[in-house]
């Protein structure tokens, strides 16, 4: 059975362990990524969750607890007793209370995934589970800064989707500037976005989306030797979360600063949807902690790249080159 | 007893006369809002008497309603624009569940109990991109008359795709659309796509079929299908549409005590 | 002068008030004629606003608009100062159960540009430093930190995370990333118990598992620590209790308020006061003895008028239950002007209105009491308590009103409405009211006033 999650930061082998099947929502095939109306100050990806709860009630979804949009959103598709979404809290802080808090939900996430017909892992088969994702993580890492951007957003759609790793074609550094894109979820549908950015002379070196290289958490490899690995998978897990929704939200600028600086980034692509302040806060914070140029691009109403987009990064592009 | 009902919209006035003897509306009309909104509204009531060879004196309450409902120095009393479309539509149609009424500048959506009366409602004035003003902005640009953008309309294949939720940035789109020869048809049937997606976005959950549109945009070809695609429901159109809300106001002279 | 209850215009209440002081008006040292703050504070908006006509009002508005003086005096008195940001209501409790220690809340600097008419230019500030219109109007505290010139700068700035508006999170992140120190505190998104988890009740007839109060207990004890260290004195149980029963003794008062005022047949106080006080729940309006002393006359004159029969809005006012605070504190005049009244409210802060439990160790009633905030948990809880407080309000009409760049108010009007549907039948409309609502006036004006068309037409049959 498909287990759809939306946040990259409830790890996938987890679920692979209880004999269901992982599937990032936002690399599924039946994600509803069109054009949606949307109400004033609704987040488009939040908005695309909601549909396809309402779409696939039979869905087993897990939803995160990091932002409004997603909390809301859950109350809206569970508003007519949808059975099969759980609200994973994932906390904001870094205090112990918080890392307990993650640790007993992957433990509640366990029990309901065993009530949607899975089975508990037997710590042999939780450490195998952790042992392949670290394995496909790590490669998928160490292929980053080599890869097209394209390409690799394509490798990490397939890892989140299926689990496993396809190595994207090497490709030589070329003159173009370097850029990362850093922000909520960078979704198939908007990947036209790092095509635009390298017909304007750009090159996208770090996708520090949240669906992008942000979301392979350092390969957490079991202690072979012994210990549990549900400690070993919580504790890894949480102290991997490095994104805007935490408070204080340092480990994501700890985990960005020193990539920034490894793959000579000379400009940053803030990309976030409309309606998701978590995001779009940051703008200041990045300009002053890189010391890099920020161009602000909100996803809009619907796929694909819109004219205002594209003349946006050809200009960010002529002031960088 | 004669009552009339004044719907000072922001494009265009529009008076009914309504005979509660006959039950019948005995004559309406229709002129452009303006700057004078008073003396236009006047004078479009004073010539609806006078086609109707009545007296001012003859008339036993003026009920004014709409945008510039405050400005009718004349009437009576005034009702807002939700209560008197439910009343209006409701007249000329009582299975009505649901109206959407798309206006020059706003959009309403109200939901109705059986019998008429109002249960709920949502409102967007605040955004022209959900109003007849995107299709009058379309039709200003292109130096076309309101009905003949209408006409062209029925003729898209494949309605272009309005990204814009703005307005104005929608304008700069669509000159983008045609210039890359896009078919005009497909545009404006874009545009309808779009005003229709808004009001769909307005109205959430809270669509109950029988639908009728109403308003001003109900009289353009395309509109009422655009909303049955993104509804996904029936949509149908009530007869006379610009003249609902007048309607409502004239009845709403004869309602001291509620629904019937 | 008539003496009956009604609202009066500032300059009305020139003359008011020296009719009071012929009459031997008693006031608090904080206390003085209403137009002062507009010459002193340039709280340009007291000119468009219509205030109660009773002393009891006048020691109220004084009260809410001399704190800022109050903080500043308390400092320089050697009192420390704790910002308190976003549990509304839970950790001030904490604060002010330590001797010469006041907590307040820098998101209530919200109001400072509404009141000011954007005089002080904050909101254009925060735009500056990088929080534009797309968040609500709490970013008027980022350049009120900087700047200086409205509340003192705490001594120790205390924020919850996690379940918690976007919008206000990811401003006080921008704060601490200004150098204002915050200790985050992390409120999980509560949730009904599951089979099998031990269910803890919490005020608000709301449940919570118990894991997740033992984390918010944990939580608060880091807090109270922090707290402890501030004042020098240790923020035992002892004290705890002690700050909860006094805590209670102001909720207790403005239950009685709300009551007396909400049930009455012709409202005796006007929906802005009433908005206003019970504003005071969340931290005393920084002063918890005077608070007492404001709710108390509040109380009384509500009484009085109740007992002869006289109130600011008659009984044929269409019943309305609001939902959410109104940046521009204009909207609650304009309610009663078009025709409504008040009779039931959830701005945001009802769990700062139940009881904290007594009976309980402490630190656990606390994390109870912070659980059971509206916000934090599943909106239809938060629905259904709006219908349960519609119904023994008799509200006719409920207005959810949307803050403007509230990430909560994109889909929380919409659930609430459904369930209201569902449960009660009321039509329920939502209205967005920004801060400086001048121009929109027609606008909001038009839509309550078809909200009380609807109410009353359901009243004949």
């Amino acid at each position: 059975m498909r287990v759809f999650l939306t946040t990259p930061w409830i790890p996938a082998e987890w679920i692979r362990a209880h004999q269901l099947d992982p599937c990032a929502l936002w690399c599924a095939e039946t994600f509803p990524c069109h054009p949606s109306p949307l109400g004033a100050g609704v987040c488009l990806f939040a908005e695309w969750v909601v549909r396809f709860a309402e779409a696939q009630p039979d869905a087993a979804l897990i939803f995160a607890s990091a932002c409004d949009q997603l909390r809301r959103g859950f109350d809206t598709a569970t508003l007519h007793g949808r059975h099969r979404a759980f609200l994973f809290n994932l906390p904001a802080t870094q205090t112990p209370a918080a890392k307990q808090i993650y640790r007993s939900e992957l433990e509640r996430l366990g029990r309901c995934l065993c009530e949607l017909g899975g089975r508990a892992p037997t710590p042999e088969s939780l450490r195998c589970e952790m042992l392949k994702a670290a394995k496909a993580r790590r490669r998928l890492l160490d292929a980053a800064p080599s890869s097209p951007a394209r390409a690799y957003a394509g490798a990490l759609a397939q890892f989140h989707r299926d689990g496993v790793f396809s190595a994207p074609p090497a490709v030589a550094p070329g003159n173009q500037v370097p850029l990362a894109i850093v922000g909520g979820p960078f979704c198939a549908p908007h990947w036209p976005l790092l095509d635009v950015i390298e017909n304007a002379g750009g090159r996208v070196v770090l996708n520090a989306t949240e669906t992008g290289e942000r979301s392979l958490f350092s390969a957490n490899e079991p202690d072979s030797a012994g210990g549990n690995p549900f400690d070993a998978l919580a504790d890894a897990s949480f102290n991997a979360i490095a994104d805007a929704f935490q408070r204080p939200n340092t480990p994501l600028y700890s985990w960005l600063k020193p990539r920034l600086l490894a793959r000579n980034v000379r400009g940053l692509v803030l990309w976030h949807f409309t309606g998701c302040d978590l995001w779009r806060a940051e703008a200041p914070t990045l300009r002053e902690l890189t010391g890099l140029p920020v161009l602000l691009l909100e996803a809009g109403e619907g796929p694909g790249v819109s004219q205002r987009q594209v003349n946006r990064v050809e200009a960010f592009l002529e002031t960088l080159k | 007893m004669i009552c009339a009902g004044i719907d000072a919209g922001s494009r265009a006035i529009k008076s009914v006369l309504f005979d509660t003897d006959s039950s019948q509306i005995l004559a309406s009309a229709l002129a452009d809002q303006g700057v004078e909104q008073e003396r236009l509204a006047r004078e479009l009531f004073e010539e609806l008497l006078s086609g109707a060879r009545l007296h001012r004196a003859q008339i036993s309450s003026v009920v004014a309603t709409g945008y510039g409902r405050n400005t009718v120095g004349f009437a009576d009393t005034t009702v807002t624009e939700i209560t008197c479309q439910a009343r209006g539509v409701h007249r000329l149609a009582p299975d009505a569940r649901t109206i959407i009424e798309i206006g020059g500048q706003d959009s309403k959506v109200i939901s109705l109990e059986e019998g008429g009366r109002v249960r709920d409602f949502a409102m967007n004035d605040r955004c022209a991109a959900g109003s007849g003003r995107f299709l009058e902005a379309l039709a200003s640009r292109l130096n076309m008359s309101w009905e003949d953008l209408a006409e062209l309309g029925r003729h898209s294949k494949k309605p272009a795709m309005i990204s814009n939720t703005c307005v104005v940035f929608a304008e700069t789109e669509i000159i983008g659309l045609l210039a890359q020869g896009a078919p005009l048809a497909d545009v404006v049937a874009g545009v309808q796509n779009a005003i229709a997606t808004r009001v769909s976005a307005l109205a959430g959950r809270f669509v109950s079929p029988p639908v009728y549109f109403t308003g001003g945009v109900a009289l353009q070809p395309g509109m009422a299908s655009a909303l049955e695609e993104v509804l996904s429901c029936p949509v149908r159109v009530v007869s006379r549409p610009q003249f609902t809300g007048a309607l409502g106001a004239a009845l709403s002279a004869t309602q001291s005590d509620g629904w019937h | 002068m008539n003496n009956r209850p009604r609202k009066l215009t500032l300059s009305e209440w020139d003359s008011r008030y020296s009719q009071l002081q012929r009459e031997g008006l008693s006031e608090p040292s904080y206390g003085g004629p209403l137009r002062r703050h507009l010459i002193e504070q340039k709280d340009f908006r007291l000119e468009q606003l219509r205030f109660d006509n009773s002393p009891a009002a006048l020691r109220l508005w004084n009260f809410l608009l001399t704190e800022n003086d109050r903080l500043r005096q308390a400092r320089a008195n050697g009192d420390k100062i704790v910002g308190t940001m976003k549990d509304l209501g839970t950790v001030p409790v904490m604060a002010y159960s330590l001797p010469r220690v006041r907590a307040f809340y820098p998101d209530g600097a919200w109001w400072t540009p509404c009141l000011m008419e954007c005089s002080d230019k904050l909101l254009q500030q925060a735009e500056a430093m990088g929080i534009d219109a797309s968040f609500c109007p709490v970013r008027a505290m980022l350049p009120a930190f900087q700047n200086g010139e409205h509340f003192p700068r705490p001594d120790l700035l205390v924020c919850s995370a996690g379940a918690v508006c976007d919008d206000f999170s990811a401003i006080a992140q921008r704060l601490e990333r200004l150098g204002h120190s915050i200790l985050w505190w992390e409120m999980p998104r509560r949730r009904p118990p599951a089979a099998g988890e031990i269910s803890c009740p919490l005020p608000g007839h709301l449940a919570a598992p118990r894991i997740q109060v033992d984390a918010v207990q944990a939580e608060l004890r880091r807090v109270s620590r922090a707290l402890g260290e501030l004042a020098g004195k240790s923020l035992d149980d002892a004290r705890l209790s002690e700050g909860i029963r006094a805590a209670n003794q102001v909720r207790r008062l403005l239950d009685a308020l709300r009551k007396t005022v909400y049930c009455a047949r012709a409202a005796p106080l006007p929906a802005l006061e009433m908005l206003v006080a019970e504003m005071l729940a969340i931290h005393f309006c920084s002063d918890r003895q005077e608070s007492l002393a404001v709710l108390d006359g509040l109380l009384a004159e509500a009484q009085a008028r109740v007992r002869r029969d006289e109130g600011v809005v008659g009984p044929e006012a269409v019943r309305v239950f609001w939902v959410n605070p109104v940046a521009d504190l204009r909207a609650m005049n304009l309610l009663e002007d078009l025709g409504g009244r008040l009779c039931g409210s959830d701005f945001m802060i009802t769990h700062a209105l139940d009881l904290i439990p007594e009976e309980t160790p402490p630190l656990q009633a606390l994390a109870c009491a912070a659980l059971s905030d509206p916000m934090v948990g599943p909106t239809i809880e938060r629905a259904a308590r709006i219908a349960r407080e519609c119904q023994a309000g008799r509200a006719e009409a409920v207005v959810i009103s949307r803050i403007p760049g509230a990430s909560h108010c994109a889909r929380e009007g919409e659930i609430i409405r459904s369930c209201l549907r569902q449960q009660i039948g009321l039509p329920a409309i939502e209205l967005e009211i920004p801060p400086l609502s001048d121009a929109m006036l027609p606008a909001i004006g038009s839509r309550l006033q078809a909200l009380i068309e609807t109410a009353k037409s359901r009243r004949t049959t």
